[in-house]
C-alpha cells in the first residue's frame, strides 16, 4: 500500500513515498516558477526510488502553498496538519513542532496521535522565514548553507534591530560597511530570527519535547539560538525538510486504512 | 439563482434611486457605524445610507493621499471612494458620525474640510456605567436629530414617526427570525448570504428592505434555499466586514464549514431591542439604540462578551475566528481579553488580521484550512491517525 505526499513550498518542493510504516523514497527540488512541474518531477523521482510503476501509488496527498496545483493529488491538506503528523511519526513524544519554511514559520501544539491542538503562524511578511535568511545571505555574499556553517564558530552576535526583510538587509549592508565580522552578523541574524520564533512559541511553553522541522531546521545557527532562548533542546528529525511531505503521505495511508475498515 | 438575489438586484438600483430622490429635494445622510441610528436619520427627514464598502489597492492608495498609510483599510477605502467620487459616495449630502471610533472622527474632519459638506459628529460616552452617560447620550442624539431635521427640512409628524418606528421594529424582528433559523442543523442561508442580506439594509429604503425580508422569510418557510448541512460551525467575531470583503467567509465556507453566527459590526450586532411607541418617541429611539450590544471601545463592554456567550451556545459553535482590520486599535487590542474569554470556555479560536489586499491570500487559506482541519479532527476524528 504505497502513498505519496507532495509538499510544494515557496522555495523547495518535497515528496515522500511511504509504505508499511517506512519511507520508500524522498526527493527535494527547487520550486522555481512552475510549482506544478516541480511537484510532478518529485513525484516521478520518489516513484523511481520506491521502484514501482505509477499505478502502484494508491493515494497522493498534496500540501504546501502550491497544494492546489497538483492534478495527481487525491486530496489536499494544509502543511500545518502535515507537519504535526510527520513530526509525530518521527518523534512520537513531540508536543510542539516549530516549522520554519521558505515563507512561513509556524508553531504547532501536537496532541494525541499527532493531531493539531492549536497553532500560530507568522504574519504575512517574510520576517523570520527561510526567505529572510536567503535575502540576508545574498547581502553577505554567501549562500544559506555557508551561513549555517559560519554559525559553528560561536561569534558574538551583532545587534540586528529590524526584522523587516528590507530594513534588515539595509542594516546588514551598513554593518558590513562599518567593518563588522561576517560571522558576527550571521550570528546576529540567527539570533533575531530565533527571537521572533520564540515569541510565537511563548504561548505554548513549557513543554517537554519540541521537534524542529522545515528547511531552516538544517541551519545549526538558528537551532542553537532557538535552544538558547527557549532554554531547552530542539529535536531534529532525520531530514527535517521532508516532514511536511512525510505527514501528507501518512495521512494518505490513514485514508486507505479507513477505507479498508 | 440564490435566494437572496432580490437583495442584490435592489442594491444595484439604489444609487440611481438616490439620485432621483435628491433631485426631488431629499437629503442623503451617510454614516459608518452601527451605533449611529438610521431610524433617527429617517425620523429627521433624511435618507440614511451606511457607507460600508471595501476598496481595492487603487482605492487604498487614493485614500492614502487624504489620510495616511497607517490608518485602517476601511477608513482608507472611504477616503479613496470620496476622492474618486464613487457613485454612492457622490450622492451623500452630509454625514453623521459617532465619536466612539477615533478614525471615523478623523474621517469626518477630512470630509468637512476637503469636501465642504456638513459632518455631524456626536459624542458617544465610552464609560457606560458613568451616571451621566445616559443623559449625555440623549442630549447628543437629540442634538443630532435637531441638526439633521434642520438640514433635511424634516417635519415628521407623530403618526409618521410611529410608522417609521414600526418599520424598523419589523426589520429588526425579521432579521432576528432569519438569524435564529441559522441555529438549525441545515441553515437556510449561508454565512456569506446572511452578511449580504444585512449589508443590503445599509443602503435600501427601509420600506423596500422590509418587503424583501418578508419575502425571504416566506420563501424559506416554503422550503426554498435549504443549503447543505455542516459538520463544522463557525462564529466570526470582530469589526467590519464591508461590502465586497468576503474573503474570510468565503474561504471558510468553501472549506466545507459554515459561518452560523457572528459578532460583527456588519453582522448580527446591527440588531437591537424593540423601540417603544408610547411616550416620547425620540427618547424611545435613543434609549433602544443605547441598549444595543456595546461597542468594543465602550467600558465596561461585558455586554459584548455576554452576547458572544449566548451565540456560542445557541448556535452550537465549534470554533471562533476573530477578525480585525489592520491598524484597528480597538479590535486589535481586545484580542487578549477575547482569547482568555474563549479559552475559558474551551472554544477553539484563531485570530486573523486582514486588509483589502490579496497578498495574504495563501496564508489566509492555510490558516483557515488548518483551523478547519483541526476542528474537523476534534469532531469527526478525521486526520486522527489510525496508524
Amino acid at each position: 500500500m504505497l502513498t505519496v505526499g507532495i509538499d510544494i513550498g515557496s522555495m523547495t518542493t518535497k515528496a515522500v513515498a511511504f509504505a508499511d510504516g517506512k519511507i520508500r523514497g524522498a526527493a527535494v527540488l527547487p520550486t522555481g516558477w512552475q510549482p506544478k512541474t516541480a511537484g510532478e518531477a518529485v513525484f516521478r523521482e520518489v516513484q523511481k526510488q520506491a521502484g514501482c510503476p505509477p499505478a502502484a501509488v494508491q493515494y497522493v496527498v498534496g500540501t504546501g502553498y502550491g497544494r492546489a496545483c497538483l492534478p495527481c493529488a487525491h486530496e489536499v491538506v494544509t502543511e500545518i496538519t502535515c507537519h504535526a503528523r510527520g513530526a509525530y511519526h518521527m518523534i512520537p513524544d513531540t508536543e510542539l513542532v516549530i516549522d520554519i519554511g521558505g515563507q512561513d514559520s509556524k508553531v504547532i501544539r501536537v496532541g494525541r496521535r499527532g493531531r493539531v491542538e492549536d497553532f500560530v503562524m507568522n504574519d504575512k511578511c517574510a520576517a523570520g522565514t527561510g526567505r529572510f535568511l536567503d535575502v540576508m545571505a545574498t547581502a553577505l555574499g554567501m549562500d544559506v548553507d555557508e551561513m549555517g556553517r559560519r554559525a559553528t564558530g560561536g561569534a558574538e552576535p551583532a545587534g540586528i534591530s529590524s526584522m523587516c526583510t528590507v530594513f534588515a538587509e539595509s542594516e546588514v549592508i551598513s554593518l558590513v560597511a562599518a567593518g563588522a565580522e561576517k560571522a558576527s552578523i550571521v550570528a546576529g541574524l540567527h539570533h533575531a530570527v530565533a527571537e521572533r520564533i520564540a515569541a510565537l512559541a511563548a504561548g505554548f511553553l513549557p513543554v517537554a519535547c519540541i521537534a524542529f522541522t522545515g528547511g531552516v531546521a538544517k541551519n545549526f545557527g538558528i537551532k542553537r539560538a532557538l535552544e538558547q532562548i527557549l532554554g531547552c533542546p530542539l529535536l531534529l528529525p532525520e531530514d527535517p525538510q521532508i516532514i511536511g511531505a512525510l505527514g501528507a503521505a501518512i495521512i494518505g495511508q490513514e485514508r486507505l486504512d479507513r477505507r479498508r475498515i | 439563482m440564490s435566494i437572496i438575489q432580490p437583495f442584490l438586484d435592489a442594491q444595484e438600483q439604489r444609487t440611481r434611486e438616490l439620485a432621483e430622490l435628491r433631485r426631488a429635494g431629499r437629503k442623503v445622510i451617510g454614516f459608518f457605524c452601527l451605533h449611529t441610528p438610521a431610524v433617527l436619520i429617517e425620523a429627521a427627514g433624511g435618507i440614511p445610507v451606511r457607507l460600508c464598502l471595501q476598496g481595492d489597492s487603487f482605492v487604498q492608495r487614493r485614500g492614502e493621499v487624504l489620510g495616511r498609510s497607517c490608518i485602517c483599510p476601511f477608513i482608507k477605502a472611504c477616503l479613496g471612494h470620496l476622492e474618486q467620487r464613487h457613485p454612492l459616495f457622490a450622492q451623500v449630502d452630509a454625514i453623521a458620525a459617532g465619536s466612539m471610533c477615533d478614525q471615523i472622527r478623523h474621517l469626518a474632519d477630512i470630509w468637512r474640510s476637503r469636501f465642504h459638506k456638513p459632518a455631524y459628529v456626536f459624542f458617544q460616552p465610552r464609560g457606560l456605567e458613568q451616571r451621566a452617560s445616559g443623559w449625555i447620550y440623549r442630549r447628543e442624539l437629540r442634538w443630532l436629530f435637531a441638526e439633521l431635521a434642520a438640514f433635511c427640512g424634516g417635519d415628521t409628524k407623530e403618526q409618521e414617526l410611529k410608522e417609521i418606528i414600526a418599520r424598523y421594529n419589523l426589520i429588526n424582528w425579521y432579521l432576528s427570525v432569519l438569524h435564529e433559523l441559522r441555529a438549525e442543523d441545515v441553515p437556510p442561508i449561508t454565512g456569506k448570504e446572511w452578511l449580504a442580506v444585512v449589508r443590503a439594509g445599509f443602503m435600501l429604503a427601509s420600506g423596500d428592505y422590509l418587503c424583501l425580508l418578508r419575502s425571504l422569510i416566506e420563501d424559506i418557510a416554503r422550503g426554498k434555499g435549504r443549503c447543505r448541512g455542516t459538520a463544522v460551525r463557525i462564529m466570526l467575531a470582530g469589526g467590519m466586514l464591508a461590502q465586497g470583503d468576503d474573503r474570510l467567509v468565503q474561504t471558510v465556507e468553501e472549506g466545507g464549514a459554515m459561518v452560523v453566527t457572528d459578532a460583527l459590526c456588519t453582522g448580527t450586532r446591527v440588531m437591537g431591542s424593540k423601540i417603544a411607541v408610547q411616550g416620547n418617541l425620540l427618547d424611545n429611539i435613543i434609549d433602544a439604540h443605547r441598549g444595543k450590544t456595546p461597542c468594543i471601545h465602550a467600558r465596561p463592554n461585558d455586554g459584548l462578551y455576554a452576547y458572544i456567550d449566548r451565540q456560542l451556545k445557541q448556535f452550537r459553535v465549534d470554533g471562533v475566528i476573530y477578525h480585525g482590520l489592520k491598524f484597528c486599535e480597538g479590535w486589535g487590542s481586545e484580542w487578549v481579553r477575547m482569547q482568555q474569554f474563549l479559552k475559558g470556555r474551551g472554544v477553539p479560536n484563531i485570530v486573523l488580521d486582514t486588509d483589502y489586499g490579496a497578498i495574504d491570500a495563501g496564508q489566509l487559506a492555510t490558516r483557515i484550512g488548518a483551523f478547519l482541519e483541526m476542528l474537523r479532527a476534534q469532531k469527526e476524528g478525521m486526520y486522527d491517525g489510525v496508524l
